[in-house]
């Protein structure tokens, strides 16, 4: 209760933040200025999220805490010219306390109260204390950063950029660095890019050339969690983009800080050109890390396969046909891979992977009334580049990587499991086939070959020890209503991944199994008439995973209404089931939304939310569980 | 910026007792919300009798976490062959690091922790393919002075491991080498819960990290492993 009242000055300013900026610029040599600043903030309170844990201090560190966490992003222009700020602050105005942590689970271990402390509670008691107050030192630490700068040129010919910018070459293989809403994730380069356009008669090329430091975001709205760097891991001009940025705290039982995150570097090239007919692409990027000197050993933050390579050199060459004679269109990407590592790494090891490549391929054709989409993919030890981050320390954060291999898959697909998709061979064929004005059914079916599934297996060795055998099948439609303002889409789908070889059922026995899947998503709004329009969402399924530590299949269910009054008010519920012993079943919640204007809104959600594994496009982040309130508001200008 | 922390009235009490535990001050009683008893009881905790199995002869504090730290005597409940115990649950023992620190043959302890839901640990123990098991992995190495001791911390629903959790996974993997619960986490010093398999590399002579290793990075672990016998003078 303390705590909520906390929250009501901040609440306060959010709400009446609306009228209290207004930016207009008269015109400065003869041209306008443009001035557009968006305002972005949130406050929220976690109070008990359900996940404690008899013991584990983790667990009871992600309760009862909040934050008020703002973005004011301002961005102007003039001319060709164009300037941009983010600032991101969080202050987070209540947190647990390592030490009531520790004597809480003292508390809960003890049977009697009364007894003299042993030396074995006191044991307990300080290891609990140095584990929350470690824990604590990356976590709910009040920051105001500047998160993204920039200033750039955009001219017909040239485009240049300093500071902070997103980029994509190809379909991702190479390097692929953007903003995931979904995961909370937004990775630029901080440094400079200039892309120059030529042509002539229908010949078009475009050359890009960037480089820079790789700037996650640094700050974990979901976990309170931040990413902090030290002198240490931000040599030379490295430091100079890492100014300002969230530096690593120490705990009291640690004689310095240590970083969680060591900022990577980036050189990358493109060239892209050709015709209408046929486009031809040269994708290259060199990712070089920062590694701490132990004992004289560069190491990577969090060791890996990966992480411990200190140059990631990955190349490509694509091939892209967009007009099929009004048919369709074509793209194929090949690509290469090799990891260097520091000598002492290389020359400890003999398991490291070789080079590595991909080749992807998406093929579409379509002949009225029917479009056929067939994307295929073969990968050897072709790997996600992931940030230097110690993964012990940041968990949040291994979501970040710069490129992203696709997956052929459906966006939301959740079960590629482990290495699944870096050493693999398969892809999925979808047909939609238009079957009236409105009306639109299609299916498809995924295949594919994994060796990296169900063992660790950098190398990629082929056999069929390692093997998996997947197949994918789903159909739906969608329904559009004559007037535009109702739609219904649904897909029920399945999925069966077999090991080739027998593995241990959680029963005593063996089996092929290794996982399942039944599924049925939908969306649908109907329009009530006049501003009322009802929304309805849901992702139901059945799973069975043999080697996860749930011996039965568990259900989960995701069901979400609204009732929207546009253009202004929107109401709505949730509410979500898991059979998965692992987690809580229940979880119910409601959400309030109120639009100023088509930029400017506020919203309340209030009640539960299930935590557990997120994914886009294959890349995935594990979201803790929530319980509490949150409101979020939006102001542009 | 770093901007002002959220005040915190039991900041002192918090710093003394964190302090105390570290054996860095000798921190009076009169901290508020912790009681002078469980105060005192922590400071014995740094005089030369506690510890493991092994006694006086391991490393003095200060202790640490990361990578070339001494690592504090943690100890569990354990077999030492849970094959020679028959992965009897009333067999179990106190295991604690200092067992390692004195075995005059041991030079690299590898303590691995896991857990019942955890899909790649399984893998890790079993093998698979053209990987080794962990007891093979042992067995290859043993001469060398490498040792393992392994940790089991949750079940397959993510509560705190049980005997039965680590006799139904020592039994499947036939173990020779410790086997032990840890039931309170202990290596949450090192790691976060969310993480299996974790494995830690310490030096049995000094009790410092070699290597922390979050997830199942076999070429990594085994590859420094190597490393260091090939290097450590026996």
């Amino acid at each position: 209760m303390r705590q909520a009242t906390r929250a009501a000055p901040f609440l306060a300013v959010v709400l009446g933040a609306a009228n209290a900026l207004a930016l207009e610029t008269p015109p400065v040599g003869g041209e306008p200025v443009h001035v557009d600043v968006t305002e972005a903030t949130s406050v929220f309170y976690d109070v008990n999220n359900r996940n404690s844990r008899v013991g584990v201090t983790a667990t009871r560190l992600d309760d009862d805490w909040g934050v008020w966490y703002n973005r004011l992003n301002a961005q102007g222009s003039w001319k060709n010219f164009q300037v941009g700020l983010r600032l991101d602050s969080a202050v987070f105005y209540t947190a647990p306390d390592p030490t009531d942590t520790a004597l809480t689970l003292l508390g809960e271990r003890r049977a009697n109260p009364a007894a003299p402390y042993t030396p074995d509670d006191a044991r307990f008691f300080v290891q609990k204390t140095q584990e929350a107050s470690r824990e604590l030192a990356t976590r709910y630490t009040s920051w105001l950063y500047p998160s993204k700068y920039y200033i750039g040129y955009g001219g017909r010919d040239v485009e240049a950029t300093l500071g902070d910018f997103y980029a994509q070459f190809g379909r991702g293989l190479v390097l692929s660095v953007r903003k995931l809403d979904e995961l909370a994730s937004d990775t630029t380069v901080r440094g400079a890019r200039v892309t120059t356009r030529i042509r002539s008669g229908d010949f078009r090329l475009r050359l890009t050339a960037l480089g820079g430091v790789l700037n996650p975001l640094r700050l974990d709205e979901a976990s309170g969690r931040y990413l902090g760097v030290t002198g240490g891991v931000t040599p030379g001009l490295v430091s100079i983009a890492e100014a300002g940025m969230p530096r690593a705290n120490a705990s009291p039982f640690d004689a310095s800080a240590s970083p969680t995150y060591a900022p990577d570097r980036i050189m990358a090239v493109e060239a892209e050109g050709g015709t209408r007919v046929v486009q031809v692409g040269l994708h290259g990027s060199l990712v070089n890390r920062t590694f701490m000197d132990v004992a004289g050993t560069p190491t990577a933050l969090s060791p890996g396969v990966v992480r411990s390579a200190e140059a990631l050199r990955t190349g490509s060459l694509s091939v892209n046909l967009p007009d099929l004679g009004g048919h369709g269109a074509a793209y194929v990407e090949a690509a290469v891979q090799n990891l260097g590592y520091p000598a002492a790494v290389a020359s400890s090891s003999n398991q490291l992977p070789d080079t590595g490549y991909a080749i992807y391929a998406n093929v579409t054709l379509e002949e009225k009334p029917v479009t056929l989409t067939v994307e295929a993919k073969h990968y050897r030890r072709f790997f996600p580049l992931v940030a230097n981050v110690d993964l012990a320390r940041a968990p949040e954060f291994s979501v970040v990587q710069y490129n992203a291999p696709p997956t052929t898959e459906g966006v939301w697909v959740d079960t590629e499991f482990e290495g699944f998709n870096t050493c693999v061979s398969g892809g999925r064929a979808k047909a939609d086939v238009q079957v009236g004005p409105h009306a639109v059914v299609f299916a498809w079916v995924g295949t594919y070959l994994t060796w990296a599934e169900s063992v660790a297996n950098e190398q990629c060795h082929t056999g069929s020890d390692n093997l998996n055998k997947v197949w994918d099948f789903a159909s739906g439609f969608e329904l559009v209503s004559a007037d535009r303002r109702s739609r219904v889409s649904a897909t029920l789908g399945t999925r069966f991944d077999d090991t080739a070889r027998l593995i241990p059922d959680p029963s005593g026995g063996e089996t092929n199994v290794f996982y399942r899947e039944l599924y049925g998503r939908y969306e649908a709004s109907e329009w009530l008439g006049g501003p009322f329009t009802l929304r309805l969402q849901g992702w139901d399924r059945r799973r069975h995973q043999t080697l996860g530590g749930v011996t039965t299949p568990w259900t989960e269910l995701q069901q979400l209404i609204a009732l929207d009054y546009a253009p202004r008010l929107t109401v709505g519920a949730g509410f979500e089931y898991t059979g998965n012993p692992q987690f809580p079943p229940t979880y119910f919640n409601g959400m309030l939304g109120y639009n100023f204007n088509s930029s400017s809104n506020v919203s309340l959600f209030a009640g539960q939310r299930r935590g557990g594994l997120r994914c886009v496009s294959g890349v995935c982040r594990v979201y803790p569980p929530f319980e509490g309130v949150r409101v979020d508001a939006t102001f542009r200008f | 910026m770093r901007l002002p922390q959220r005040p915190s009235p039991t900041l002192l009490r918090f710093v003394a007792a964190s302090l105390a535990a570290a054996g860095a001050c000798a921190c009076g009683s009169n901290n508020a919300g912790v009681s002078p008893d469980l105060l005192a009881a922590v400071r014995q905790l740094n005089a030369p009798q506690d510890g493991g199995a092994g006694g006086s002869s391991y490393p003095a504090p200060p202790y640490g976490t990361s990578t070339g730290a001494v690592v504090q005597d943690l100890c569990f409940q354990g077999w030492i062959d849970p094959s020679a115990a028959g992965f009897d649950t009333s067999k179990l023992q106190k295991i604690c690091l200092s067992d390692f620190h004195d075995d005059p043959d041991a030079r690299l302890l590898l303590v691995e922790s896991c857990a019942i839901w955890c899909v790649a640990c399984k893998f890790e123990y079993g093998g698979s393919g053209d990987r080794p098991s962990l007891q093979k992995q042992l067995d290859d190495r043993k001469s060398k002075g490498f040792r393992i001791m392994g940790t089991i911390f949750q079940d397959g629903a993510g509560g705190p491991a049980a005997p039965a959790d680590a006799k139904q996974w020592a039994s499947v993997y036939a173990l020779k080498f410790p086997f032990a619960v840890d039931d309170e986490h202990q290596l949450g010093l090192f790691t976060s819960p969310n993480i299996a398999p974790f494995n830690l590399l310490l030096d049995t002579r000094t009790m410092k990290v070699v290597l922390a290793l979050d997830g199942d990075e076999p070429a990594v672990l085994f590859g420094k492993v190597d490393e260091f016998l090939g290097q450590s003078t026996p």
